[in-house]
């Protein structure tokens, strides 16, 4: 939970929530990259996201509505929809993402207790 | 260009090597598909790489070499016509075998680009922080 309830931690928030949800998902793919049958799911979180902050009306204090959405990759020779090569890539985006986003929620708590005349 | 445009372009050359590598296993290991004359030969498949505007690569298509193929006098052959001719794929193995390496190389340098986009982001996030 983040120290503060403004705009700017909740939209901080929710991405790292978006994030999470999608390196859980990548990771759920690629723990599946042999399953037969099994299709590799996408996490859309920006679109939600981008429309929540364009909209004040908007709160985001119940969360994003976030979409899972199954791919329709072509499949291999056992019906397997998981491409490797592409989930590995996201997981190393969305890392850098993340990183990136706790250090903007670090700075804002670090700009929340200076204001609060902390030592 | 967006902030992880790197990465994209890096799994771009990847996806691009991955389909040339499959496509050359394929004509390999079909090398010795010997068909009867009046169908036509295995046809080795060919990568078309096109540069993406957005950056990077793609597969624009496949193109296929000839349906002749080579007839190859082998009478004893179950497939044989009356003279005796198969139809064999005109699969030049030292030509994939070299293409093979390039492909990997390509695959490998690809690699080495994700390294370098992941190091670099690395650096990036860095910038200030104490």
């Amino acid at each position: 939970m983040l120290v503060t309830n403004d705009a700017v931690s909740s939209v901080l928030g929710a991405a790292l929530d978006g994030l999470a949800f999608r390196q859980r998902v990548t990771a759920d793919n690629i723990a599946n990259v042999d399953t037969p049958g099994f299709r590799a799911t996408s996490v859309d979180f920006e679109s939600a996201l981008r429309d929540a902050i364009s909209d004040p009306e908007d709160a985001l204090d119940d969360g994003l509505g976030v979409v899972s959405t199954t791919t329709q990759t072509p499949v291999g020779a056992n019906g397997n929809g998981v491409d490797l090569r592409k989930e590995a890539l996201a997981a190393i985006q969305s890392q850098f993402q993340y990183q990136l986003l706790s250090r903007a929620v670090s700075e804002r708590a670090d700009l929340v207790r200076t204001s609060a005349g902390a030592a | 260009m967006g902030a992880f445009d790197l990465l994209r372009i890096a799994g771009s050359g990847l996806g691009m090597h991955q389909t040339w590598l499959d496509t050359l296993g394929h004509n390999l290991a079909n090398i010795n598909t010997i068909r009867s004359t009046d169908e036509d030969a295995f046809q080795a498949q060919m990568v078309i790489a096109e540069a993406d505007p957005e950056g990077g690569v793609r597969v624009g298509g496949l193109a296929f070499t000839d349906p002749e193929g080579m007839l190859v006098h082998d009478p004893n052959h179950p497939l044989a016509d009356e003279e005796g001719y198969v139809r064999a794929p005109a699969v030049d193995m030292a030509g994939t075998l070299t293409q093979l390496v390039m492909a990997q190389r390509g695959y490998q340098a690809s690699v080495q680009t994700t390294k370098v986009a992941q190091d670099s982001y690395q650096s990036a996030i860095q910038i200030g922080a104490r």
